[in-house]
């Protein structure tokens, strides 16, 4: 069951076929049988994962209208304050502090009836790239335990990848959603800026910093990200407009006509010939899918990394001065 | 090219209070030296012909209708203060008597 999508799950659910208490219960047990290696996991909230699950399923028995979402299982990134669950960033400075309140990330898989089963670990303050650099010690990469499973998400990404949740929530500033679910064959989408609200979230950099989605499949990521985006009035950038109807588009598949831009400027050295094989063959499949391929040009690319490199560490500076 | 030495990192450490080994004035020294790259690298292009950006969204100040909302009580919004003291964190004293 735990290797099923999340999707797959949700129509389990739906259909009668087991229930939320249940499948949580499976997903706490695979995190006791893995995490020991694997190390996604700071902080695992059994408690409140199953009496999220069990009022789930006494919601459902009693034939309430749910979410497409709820009764399935989650991991959380620790940078997001959950009510009363200790929120540490991979950082011993927060070692003990449990938020008096809920991120809107939080609020909103809670009012859809997602389990939020525990905190992943991460790189500290969400600095890095390899979940190395994470005060608790690091995250192992399921894929082989020798390796990264990249960062500063790597913890939700290698929870996902060992199985131990079908969701998970991750944070993108540089690549911290990206980049782990790259190396861990899952998918994690850093959405429009301003498309999910920042409010709860600790901020790194807040002119980049945008949580997202992470799952198995690209129709999860669309599910989850319907029901963590949208307009909320406590993130001064957040966009009022309605949330993209990801989730058709992910059901549909449909490509045809549609104009994808490939970056010019992006074209450099630096690519491992696998994954520039890979994101060729991707094209192809795009281009025979009946979508358009046009080369764009972005002259000022090569300069991104290095306006990074100021941004960030500024803006940081800043936002954790308090510490 | 700018660089900063590991003697101007310590003045710097010692300015912020900070206390800081051999080694780390020499990594930091290093890592301050690539972010200067990085401002010299920006300034080639950052010139007064080019218009401000922080984001792309069509988004100004945004304000909220000044009404009352339920909000933290006391006892939550201290419930991580090490110390309190009628209803307010308590802090280390950093300036003299009176």
């Amino acid at each position: 069951m735990i290797r099923n999508s999340a999707s797959e799950m949700a129509a389990k659910l739906a259909a009668g076929e087991t229930t939320s208490v249940a499948l949580t219960q499976a997903h706490l047990d695979r995190i006791t049988a893995v995490d020991t290696d694997v190390h996604a996991f700071l902080y695992v909230d059994t408690e409140g994962a199953l009496a999220q699950a069990a009022a789930v399923d006494a919601k459902r028995a009693k034939g309430e209208k749910l979410s497409p979402l709820a009764g399935v299982p989650l991991a959380l990134k620790d940078v997001m304050a959950q009510k009363g669950v200790p929120t540490t960033c991979g950082s011993k400075i927060l070692e003990g502090w449990r938020p008096p309140y809920d991120s809107t990330v939080v609020a909103n898989l809670k009012k859809n009836d997602v389990v939020i089963l525990g905190k992943t670990n991460m790189d500290e303050f969400a600095m890095g790239s390899s979940t190395e650099n994470s005060a608790y010690g690091p995250t192992h990469n399921p894929w082989d335990l020798t390796r990264i499973p990249g960062g500063s998400g790597g913890g939700s990404s290698a929870a996902l990848a060992a199985f131990e949740a079908p969701l998970a929530i991750g944070t993108d500033t540089g690549g911290s959603i990206r980049q782990p679910a790259a190396v861990t064959g899952t998918v994690g989408v850093k959405p429009t800026y301003g498309g999910v609200s920042r409010f709860g979230l600790v901020a790194f950099s807040s002119s980049l910093d945008q949580a997202g989605p992470c799952a198995r499949t690209v129709l999860d990521t669309a599910l989850l990200h319907e029901v963590i985006a949208g307009h909320d009035p406590k993130d001064a950038t957040s966009i009022n407009a309605p949330v993209p109807q990801v989730v058709a588009a992910a059901k549909s598949g449909d490509v045809k006509g549609m104009k994808i831009g490939v970056v010019k400027e992006l074209n450099g050295d630096g690519y491992q010939p696998g994954v520039r094989a890979r994101f060729e063959e991707s094209l192809d499949l795009l281009a025979k899918a009946g979508a358009e391929i046009v080369e764009v040009s972005a002259p000022n690319f090569e300069y991104a990394l290095a306006a990074y490199y100021l941004i960030a560490p500024s803006e940081c500076s800043s936002n954790l001065a308090n510490l | 090219m700018s660089s900063l030495s590991r003697d101007d990192v310590a003045k710097l450490a010692g300015l912020a209070r900070i206390e800081m080994s051999e080694e780390e004035l020499v990594n930091l020294s290093n890592e301050f030296t690539v972010i200067l790259d990085a401002v010299a690298r920006v300034q080639e292009v950052a010139g007064a012909g080019v218009e401000p950006t922080s984001h792309p969204l069509p988004l100004r100040n945004v304000f909220r209708a000044d009404v009352v909302v339920p909000s933290l009580t006391p006892e939550e919004a201290l419930s991580g203060a090490p110390a309190q003291e009628e209803q307010r964190f308590r802090v280390p004293q950093i300036l003299g008597e009176e």
